[in-house]
């Protein structure tokens, strides 16, 4: 009687534990790209002039969450995550995030001042070179953007147009949003985070 | 004759957007004076990452340059060099301005 509980137990636990892999799956598939801690190699330091002239290092922001964009002015995909990037500046930065927004352009701050503020660009835009560029794997492409984790590790980095919800997706990971949800505090939606406060 | 691969576009010479490269060719002066460089007329298109059609070109097309020689021009073959700057993109993303060199053979008699 014993062993066929235990067997029926057992059972039981194997069908529970096949449904929530089965579950599993299917909430990865549609959460966040972000790689697992142990494949994220260090993001590599760089020190880079902002609009004001000031050295900003990537190292300025360890301890936080950062999205690393690299763009242009020339570049339409690039002007199109420009909003979204604005909005998750001003929604997490109390959370320790921050956009940093690496500029390609070749003729410099004459035409990337005018641009930014014509965009009411929020976030810390910097004067990219080759070298930065070599050091993140040559960014051939714009957009590119590396996702950062607190401990100055790459956590994802997305070549081209995504979509903002993947975004939010991966940054909702990176900023724990998930596990506040699963401890039972107040969990904003993609939706709600599109949103921004109310 | 420029062709693009599949899925690429550059903007035209005359690009819907101030900040976008525009398509110029550009031939040294010696010997020939440049009467006119014809682009062909571009293609309004729409793209999901811009609020209005954008002026581009795709596939295969041609610049066509109208040169004059003056009447001291030395006879005899020769090699009149260009530079054509161009920016591409695809749907999702773009690549950096290029200025490659443009070598066109000519002959004058």
């Amino acid at each position: 009687m014993f062993n066929a509980l235990r067997r029926a137990a057992g059972v039981h636990a194997l069908a529970v534990s096949l449904i929530l892999s089965a579950c599993s799956s299917a909430t990865q598939a549609q959460r966040s790209s972000v790689k697992p801690e142990s494949q994220r190699r260090k993001a590599p330091d760089f020190a880079l002039r902002d609009a004001d002239g000031k050295l900003v290092r990537l190292s300025d922001y360890r301890g936080k969450v950062v999205l690393l964009n690299f763009w242009a002015t020339w570049c339409g995909p690039c002007r199109f995550e420009i909003p979204w990037f604005i909005e998750f500046e001003r929604m997490h930065k109390h959370r320790g995030f921050a956009v940093l927004g690496i500029s390609m352009d070749e003729d410099g701050w004459d035409v990337v001042k005018p641009y930014i503020r014509r965009l009411g660009v929020n976030y810390r835009i910097l004067m990219g070179d080759d070298m930065v560029a070599q050091l993140y794997g040559g960014v051939d492409a714009l957009p590119t953007t590396f996702l950062i984790d607190r401990e100055g590790r790459i956590a994802g980095v997305h070549v081209g147009l995504v979509s903002k919800s993947r975004y939010e997706r991966d940054l909702a990971e990176l900023l724990g949003l998930e596990q506040e949800s699963a401890s039972g505090s107040v969990q904003p939606s993609p939706a709600a985070l599109a949103a921004g406060p109310r | 004759m420029v062709e693009l691969k599949h899925g690429y576009h550059v903007n035209s010479h005359v690009p819907t957007e101030p900040t976008f490269v525009p398509l110029r060719l550009r031939w040294e002066k010696q010997p020939f004076r440049v009467i006119q460089i014809r682009y062909p007329k571009p293609s309004l298109e729409n793209y999901a990452f811009s609020p209005r059609p954008l002026s581009v070109l795709s596939g295969a097309f041609e610049i066509t340059t109208v040169l004059e020689a003056p009447a001291d021009a030395p006879r005899g073959p020769g090699i009149l060099l260009g530079w054509l700057r161009y920016q591409a993109c695809t749907a999702t993303l773009c690549l950096p301005p290029r200025t490659v060199p443009v070598r066109l053979p000519y002959e004058i008699r």
